[in-house]
């Protein structure tokens, strides 16, 4: 069980030589989406990608240095993908119980639906891929919770977690091309930034044990 | 008014020092905000982080467009626009407000606190350029 303010990751702290790649790679991609979003003309549709990108991945490089991982990943989610109700959940092998963090938005009867079905909501779809909503017709288990996308990540080789978006915001019909590679940059990420978190700043985020 | 004079104008626009506050306390939309703008325009910039910083840099720099987040710490984006518009000099600079939520009862609330407009995020930066010259040549087509 892991109990509040336990970090999920425990197991393993990442070397001081990788927590300087990691750094290092989150800022050279960030600065290379800087020049790919500013080579593109404005109303090509991969500008606006570029610049979110570039928005995310500095964000990212900024949390990894300020122990505030979990938080960027809340503002990303909130400002350049349009989610305000995003759960952080992870669980490891040893582990009989799933630990939570979350934005702030979400109601009591949604974190009761957190409570009970998380460890459902970290198996299905399958665990190892991104699962996005295909839209109304879509009637899997994920989207009856009102999941919008799930996104897998790994701590180390025995603890995994998702980040899992819920309702978006109004103006936001669906998830697009360009919120897919938001995704896929927070997929490949959130493992090591949080690890690193652990490393640097003796992990300082708040998990609860649901 | 032709494309050409239009393309003038515009150019005129930007390249007359014109000055934008743009006011927000998430990092990652002033960043896509201040490079969107930085590189696409010529406008000088100048940045604030909560809505009484944004007062105060109001008040001390007198931009020519203001672009506020609505839900900031300190003092909200609505309460932001109501202090700036007690300010003579404030009061026909154009506001225009960044909303996460769209819904009519925001947009209510916004113009009802003095704001000329909205945009909604996630921030696009041809949509956040398009409004923003719009309303700056607006402007300086009634100070000349």
């Amino acid at each position: 069980m892991i109990s509040k303010h336990e970090s999920p990751g425990s197991s393993r702290n990442i070397p001081q030589a990788d927590l300087a790649g990691l750094e290092r790679d989150l800022r050279q991609l960030s600065l290379r989406y800087m020049r790919q979003s500013v080579e593109v003309p404005l109303n090509h549709k991969d500008q606006a990608v570029r610049a979110k990108l570039y928005a995310a991945a500095n964000a990212l490089h900024l949390a990894v240095r300020e122990g505030m991982v979990a938080d960027a990943i809340f503002e990303i989610s909130s400002n350049l993908i349009g989610c305000e109700q995003v759960a952080l959940l992870v669980t490891g092998k040893q582990r009989d119980g799933v630990a939570f963090s979350g934005s702030a938005g979400f109601n009591p009867q949604q974190l009761e639906a957190i409570r009970r079905n998380a460890k459902r909501i970290l198996e299905e779809a399958p665990a190892d891929s991104i699962y996005i909503k295909t839209g109304p017709e879509d009637r899997s288990f994920l989207s009856s919770l009102g999941i919008s996308a799930r996104i897998p990540f790994w701590l180390d080789s025995a603890t995994k977690g998702a980040i899992v978006f819920f309702d978006l915001l109004p103006q936001r019909n669906g998830l697009d091309a360009g919120d897919r590679e938001l995704l896929k940059l927070l997929c490949a990420y959130t493992g090591p930034c949080l690890a690193a978190n652990k490393t640097k700043h003796q992990e300082t985020f708040r998990w609860v044990q649901l | 008014m032709s494309d050409t004079q239009y393309k003038s104008q515009r150019k005129t626009a930007q390249q007359s020092g014109q000055k934008i506050l743009l006011v927000d306390d998430s990092s990652t939309t002033l960043l896509i905000e201040e490079m969107t703008l930085r590189e696409h325009t010529q406008y000088e910039l100048v940045l604030a982080r909560d809505g009484e910083e944004a007062v105060e840099k109001a008040i001390a720099e007198q931009p020519n467009l203001i672009l506020m987040d609505v839900i900031m710490p300190r003092m909200n984006g609505f309460d932001a626009c109501r202090e700036m518009r007690k300010h003579e000099a404030l009061r026909k600079v154009p506001i225009i407000m960044v909303t996460s939520r769209g819904e009519s009862c925001n947009v209510e609330q916004g113009f009802e606190s003095g704001c000329n407009d909205y945009v909604t995020k996630p921030i696009n930066g041809a949509e956040l350029v398009e409004i923003v010259n719009g309303y700056l040549l607006v402007t300086q087509g009634q100070s000349q």
